[in-house]
């Protein structure tokens, strides 16, 4: 059964139709992502995917609830880090502990285990302007976790961080979703980064939006995947499938 | 510095060589012996002056924020208040001031609710301002965890408006004691004010220069002491980038 699913979602607005007709789903434990170009619907999606929207039609299930408007229960993470400027490290990332009503001590044991896998061991007390950005979206990343674990939705979260910190991230994001047994459904427009990071790819094409394509990919191994014969394979292949589109 | 003390040089240069009664300028030296030996009274004064400053920006904050969040709370009271909060800014402090003395006597009422008048709008100003400055990003965010409007007060839009609430405090500070100066030329029977008023009256100008010069450094005490409390208050303010 999906963790995650959403059937024949369209939305518009002030009469132009953004996305039509979208229907995805997420496995329980598979890495997913939306690839498409800027502009093409993808944040509105995932706005209505996590209940910040609601879709002019259509309908949204998590497990086999009906959730379709219903903000509060999906995890979702931006480009942005968007962590609080006056508040600690480990003060950011219980707030979502804090929001469902835990007492901060409980939520803090809860969450200090926890910084060492994050890589962030040491630096519960440091303001986020301390740190630098990739350390920034690992804080960004466990507090999404911290809120749900189900399912993450992740808006181009590593788009802002620089090439060479974003290829550790990358490496380091599939390693903690493969540990945690996550489902992860990830925004890009970077083919590189959907065919590192995603069992299962979308291609989101047209004008409106809707699901041009569905791709799946197995994740390449070991050192420098990008340069298999396999990878280039399914890049060209994938490349060709967004052009054929436009 | 410097500037300062070529200013002082020629203020002295004029009153030795009598380019200007004495009456009228007193000079430097005669300012500063008057300062000396007056301080222990201005310093009486100045308590006074500073209590009701005190109580009337203490007001002023508390009416602040509490209009502020329901300005932002409720859009109708947003669009009702702020043209009254603006006309509050636009009526001169000197014009209302003997009014509120007719009204309300000679006490300390009319002088506090003539510095509250005057502190309210910075205030206000200040912390709408403040309230909008908090990221869109991290709102959003919040709502995405169905978080509740007080909630999100508290953890975000009061923080995020620190900033801005204390670069008003730092105009309503000043403010205040301006405020409760002019409120005592009208009336009382203690104040920095009323000091100036006699003084005045007596033509006594060496000391009119002193009373001016305590008060300035008066004011100036007190927005350094808004830096000081801005900086242990946002102690993540020392790592952000300039």
């Amino acid at each position: 059964m999906s963790v995650l699913k959403a059937e024949n979602l369209s939305k518009a607005y002030e009469g132009r139709t953004i996305i039509s007709d979208i229907s995805v789903h997420i496995e329980k434990g598979e890495m997913v992502s939306l690839l498409g170009v800027s502009g093409g619907g993808k944040t509105t999606l995932f706005n209505l995917l996590s209940g910040l929207e609601i879709p002019d039609s259509g309908r949204v299930l998590l497990g086999e609830r009906v959730v379709t408007g219903e903000s509060g229960l999906v995890g979702y993470m931006q480009q942005n880090d968007l962590l609080l400027p006056f508040k600690t490290i480990a003060d950011n990332v219980i707030i979502p502990l804090l929001l469902r009503g835990e007492k901060k001590k409980a939520a803090l044991e809860r969450a200090l285990p926890l910084f060492e896998e994050f890589g962030l061991s040491g630096l519960e007390n440091y303001y986020p302007a301390q740190l630098s950005g990739g350390m920034r979206q690992r804080a960004a990343l466990m507090r999404s976790f911290l809120f749900s674990s189900d399912v993450l939705l992740m808006d181009e979260p590593f788009s802002a961080l620089d090439a060479i910190t974003r290829g550790s991230m990358q490496n380091w994001f599939r390693s903690i979703v493969r540990e945690h047994g996550l489902s992860t459904f990830f925004i890009t427009h970077d083919v590189n980064e959907a065919l590192l990071l995603s069992d299962r790819i979308y291609i989101l094409g047209g004008r409106p939006g809707r699901i041009t394509h569905e791709f799946t990919n197995s994740i390449p191994e070991g050192e420098n995947p990008e340069l298999t014969e396999e990878f280039l394979r399914n890049k060209i292949r994938i490349t060709e499938l967004i052009n054929g589109e436009e | 510095m410097a500037f300062i003390a070529i200013i002082i040089g020629v203020w002295e240069l004029v009153c030795r060589l009598g380019l200007v009664a004495e009456f009228m300028l007193p000079s430097p030296g005669k300012v500063v012996r008057a300062l000396v030996n007056e301080l222990p009274i201005m310093l009486e004064h100045s308590r006074i002056t500073l209590v009701e400053a005190a109580a009337g920006l203490g007001l002023s904050l508390v009416a602040a924020l509490v209009f502020a969040v329901l300005m932002d709370r409720f859009e109708f009271l947003y669009r009702a208040g702020y043209p009254i909060a603006v006309l509050t800014q636009t009526v001169p402090t000197v014009a209302v001031a003997p009014l509120l003395v007719l009204w309300f006597g000679y006490g300390i009422a009319p002088k506090v609710i003539l510095i509250f008048v005057a502190c309210f709008f910075p205030m206000l100003i200040a912390l709408l301002g403040g309230f909008g400055a908090a990221d869109p990003g991290v709102l959003r965010l919040y709502r995405s965890m169905n978080a509740s409007y007080l909630r999100i007060l508290w953890d975000v839009k009061l923080p995020y408006a620190m900033d801005s609430f204390f670069s008003g405090l730092r105009i309503s500070v000043s403010y205040s004691v301006v405020g409760a100066v002019i409120s005592e030329w009208l009336g009382g029977n203690g104040g920095l004010g009323v000091y100036m008023t006699r003084v005045r009256k007596s033509f006594a100008f060496d000391k009119m220069f002193a009373v001016i010069i305590v008060t300035s450094v008066v004011s100036l005490i007190l927005i350094k002491l808004v830096d000081i409390i801005q900086a242990m208050a946002m102690p993540w303010k020392k790592y952000e980038k300039k």
